[in-house]
């Protein structure tokens, strides 16, 4: 069995407090606080690469678990904003800062809010297929290199932050069926010319909230389970508007679905694994989440491991 | 085609506008009436549904009450 075993974070320390950029996109704290949900955004230092975000949540994981550096089989990126123009794959930046063997296997995935969902079932894969009892899944995608300061669509949204969950053979968490989903349109993109990035937030709504709940209905069946079988949901950290909204049309309590993501913004690839590395211990089933730019999503079911003494 | 301005105002209430829908004409702009560009986009994904039909990015300025919307649907 080959799952989650713990999870190592990194959220810059700076921050942006969407509080004094209220009059320059004519919002209030009322819609900061219960509709996009992000009263502060989280920003890496200017010199800061995404590599080295992986590195500093890399170092959090092993002061949780003394998981070394020479242990591992290989290690997963997921990132769309990788260093410098991405070539080489940050993956393997990462691996020369941290020193890791020959012998792991190191790789990209370009993918945004879904990244960490697909990125489990691939990585996962990918050990059991292999015979590895160690790897790394990190997420890392620092929005703060593409947003446009200007757009209300966006700058008052995105935060910066990175994730290093260990995938191991004794897991605490282990998954279910995976249900994937894909629609290339792009309301979510770069610009090729400026390099900003631009959303068209109506569509990007509407998209959220009709397709994920049916999402995670037919993952639950897949899983022969039900909704009231799941303790709790943890959805993309998107805003705090579409989490509520996915929450009330499955018809679930606000307590089982949380919002987490005020004090640092929406951190793509990195939502799921920091709500999940914030939640109480004693839940024994979780739904996952992801869905974004793409347009990509994916949900999965945890499950705690319990082990005999 | 049946829709009402009641219809509509149904569809505000389940959305849950902060504004007091009760008090609101059906020839008041919405946006100006302090609805926000989050719930404009519930409001319109729930008359799509509810009516199935689509509502293109294009048409939105031209909808801004509820008198619009009936008239949209209604065209």
């Amino acid at each position: 069995m080959i799952g989650i075993e713990s999870i190592g974070i990194y959220i810059p320390p700076d921050r942006i407090d969407n509080r004094r950029r209220m009059q320059q996109f004519g919002v209030d704290e009322a819609f900061l606080r219960d509709k996009s949900g992000m009263l502060r955004l989280a920003v890496k230092a200017p010199h800061e690469e995404t590599s080295d975000l992986c590195c500093l949540a890399f170092r959090d994981l092993q002061k949780k678990t003394n998981i070394a550096a020479a242990d591992l089989d290989c290690i997963v990126v997921c990132t769309q904003n990788p260093d410098a123009r991405g070539l080489p794959h940050t993956s393997a930046i990462v691996h020369s800062k941290l020193g890791l063997p020959e012998t792991c296997a190191v790789f990209d995935i370009s993918l945004g809010c879904s990244a960490y969902v697909y990125g489990l079932s691939v990585i996962q894969a990918f050990m059991h297929s292999n015979g590895f009892y160690k790897g790394v899944l990190f997420t890392a995608d620092p929005y703060s290199k593409v947003v446009d300061e200007n757009d209300k669509n966006t700058s008052l949204l995105f935060g910066d932050g990175a994730t290093a969950t260990l995938i191991s053979t004794i897991p605490v968490w282990s998954s279910g069926k995976f249900r994937f989903g894909s629609n290339g349109q792009n309301f979510i993109q770069v610009d090729h010319e400026t390099g900003k990035l631009s959303m068209n937030g109506r569509a990007v709504f509407s998209f959220s909230a009709t397709v994920v709940p049916q999402n995670i209905t037919q993952m639950l069946v897949d899983n022969d389970l039900t909704i009231d079988d799941i303790d709790c949901f943890v959805l993309h950290q998107g805003s705090r508007y579409i989490v509520e909204t996915i929450q009330k049309r499955l018809g679930l309590e606000r307590e089982k679905v949380p919002f987490v993501a005020a004090e640092y913004g929406n951190t793509v690839s990195s939502s799921i694994p920091l709500a999940l590395s914030q939640l109480p211990c004693d839940l024994n089933r979780i739904v996952i989440s992801g869905f974004g730019v793409g347009l990509s999503w994916a949900s999965t079911v945890l499950h705690r491991m319990t082990y005999k003494e | 085609m049946n829709v009402s301005v009641d219809d509509i105002l149904l569809i505000l209430k389940k959305v849950g506008v902060s504004i007091d829908v009760s008090k609101l004409k059906s020839n008041t702009s919405l946006r100006d009436s302090g609805i926000d560009s989050l719930d404009m986009a519930n409001i319109f994904l729930e008359i799509e549904e509810k009516y199935s039909v689509n509502i293109p990015d294009n048409d939105l300025d031209s909808i801004d009450s509820i008198d619009d919307i009936v008239k949209y649907l209604l065209r």
